[in-house]
């Protein structure tokens, strides 16, 4: 798969890891000038301190295109300091692209995953976890059609939302977080890796998911039938 | 040992009769079920095993002799007899967790009860069969992969 662009959305505890161990895999290939953006309207504070991989306080789009474009000369990066919302989806997203999603709401993956379904060509990889677990989806449109299952087939909770996106959000609800802990954030974007290299170096599009659980040490990988191809399966396409 | 009956013979059978060769051959979920879900039950029951005794119809290890007595023994010792082509353990995985149960011929909905708590599923968890999407009333057969869709992790 060539790839030109690559699209990081969510710089928190996921993002900030993910978008250094993709950096430098990018940077060492010798594949042409890659544009990376990094997308986040949200600030590096010192509370974030624990879990987030950042050198100096500020917005964490702008932070860290700072810190990666001073280590990885190869790359284009570019900064969006905003919550993504429609609007701005429709500009920063392209066609042909690789999305990774490592935000903290289910709002924001739907809104993704729906606005990437009407492309041709897209790599959609979203990791999320809860204190001690996690997992990640991995969405592949080929050619106008769905090699695996959007995030929103086989999970009601992001097709119907009950969270707030981050700009829905009041100042103290965005202040109040869930407690997260490193170790969790860490293996979803190494999982985001994972499937970012089975696909763009062994084109491997079989699993559309992963979980992986970090008190019993296992990981379980799955392979799903897209909307069609259920519908297919039951004899009502 | 247990005999298969055509359609007709069991359409002969009272729901009691029925309900009691369902027990014979380890089909779960029957006692509330009507007459017609536990013939079509019956039914798929002996075709899954058909389809096994025709798959290895040419099988060197599987004599004619055999194949003539598949009808009278349970599908477990045929599995035994076929050279364990017949499964009789199903993969069943929720989020992280997983594991193999002898659940052929049970419910999706029958294995979400009973393995609730071991594979921490969720109560309106959806049953995917071997990557499709199946109500609880769906009865596994011998090589399926059962998941429960375990919810996405929502923090990052």
């Amino acid at each position: 798969m060539v790839i030109r662009e690559i699209t990081i959305i969510g710089l928190g505890g996921i993002g900030s890891v993910l978008s250094n161990t993709v950096s430098r895999f990018i940077n060492s290939k010798n594949i042409g000038v890659i544009t990376i953006n990094l997308v986040d309207g949200d600030d590096y504070e010192e509370k974030n301190l624990e879990r987030q991989e950042f050198t100096s306080y500020g917005n964490k789009a702008s932070v860290k295109k700072n810190e990666l474009e001073y280590k990885f000369r190869k790359i284009n990066y570019v900064d969006y300091p905003i919550f993504i919302d429609e609007r701005s989806a429709a500009e920063i997203i392209k066609e042909n692209c690789i999305v990774f999603l490592a935000v903290d709401n289910h709002k924001t993956r739907k809104l993704v995953s729906d606005f990437v379904k009407n492309f041709k060509n897209v790599v959609l990889i979203s990791g999320g976890n809860e204190l001690t677990d996690g997992n990640v989806q991995i969405y592949i449109r080929k050619d106008g059609v769905d090699i695996t299952p959007s995030l929103t087939d086989y999970h009601p909770e992001i097709e119907n939302p009950k969270d707030k996106s981050p700009d829905e959000m009041s100042c103290e609800e965005l202040s109040k977080s869930e407690p997260q802990l490193y170790f969790t954030n860490f293996m979803v974007a190494n999982y985001m890796c994972a499937a970012f290299y089975n696909i763009i170096e062994k084109s491997n599009y079989n699993y559309s998911e992963v979980y992986f659980d970090l008190l019993t040490m296992n990981a379980n990988s799955k392979v799903r039938k897209t909307k069609n191809q259920n519908k297919k399966e039951k004899g009502d396409f | 040992m247990n005999k298969i009956y055509t359609e007709e013979e069991l359409m002969e059978k009272t729901v009691a009769e029925l309900r009691e060769l369902c027990k014979g051959y380890n089909i779960v979920g029957m006692s509330k079920a009507r007459k017609d879900d536990i013939i079509e039950t019956i039914l798929a029951f002996y075709d899954e095993t058909e389809e096994y005794t025709e798959d290895d119809g040419n099988d060197d290890n599987c004599s004619d002799e055999l194949n003539d007595k598949v009808p009278y023994i349970t599908a477990n010792v045929h599995s035994i007899l076929k050279n364990n082509t017949y499964h009789s353990l199903i993969s069943v995985s929720c989020g992280a967790a997983s594991s193999n149960y002898p659940v052929v011929g049970r419910t999706v909905g029958f294995v979400k009860a009973t393995y609730r708590e071991i594979l921490n599923v969720e109560t309106d968890a959806k049953g995917v069969v071997n990557g499709v999407i199946v109500n609880d009333s769906q009865v596994l057969k011998s090589g399926d992969i059962l998941e429960f869709v375990r919810q996405a992790g929502s923090k990052g």
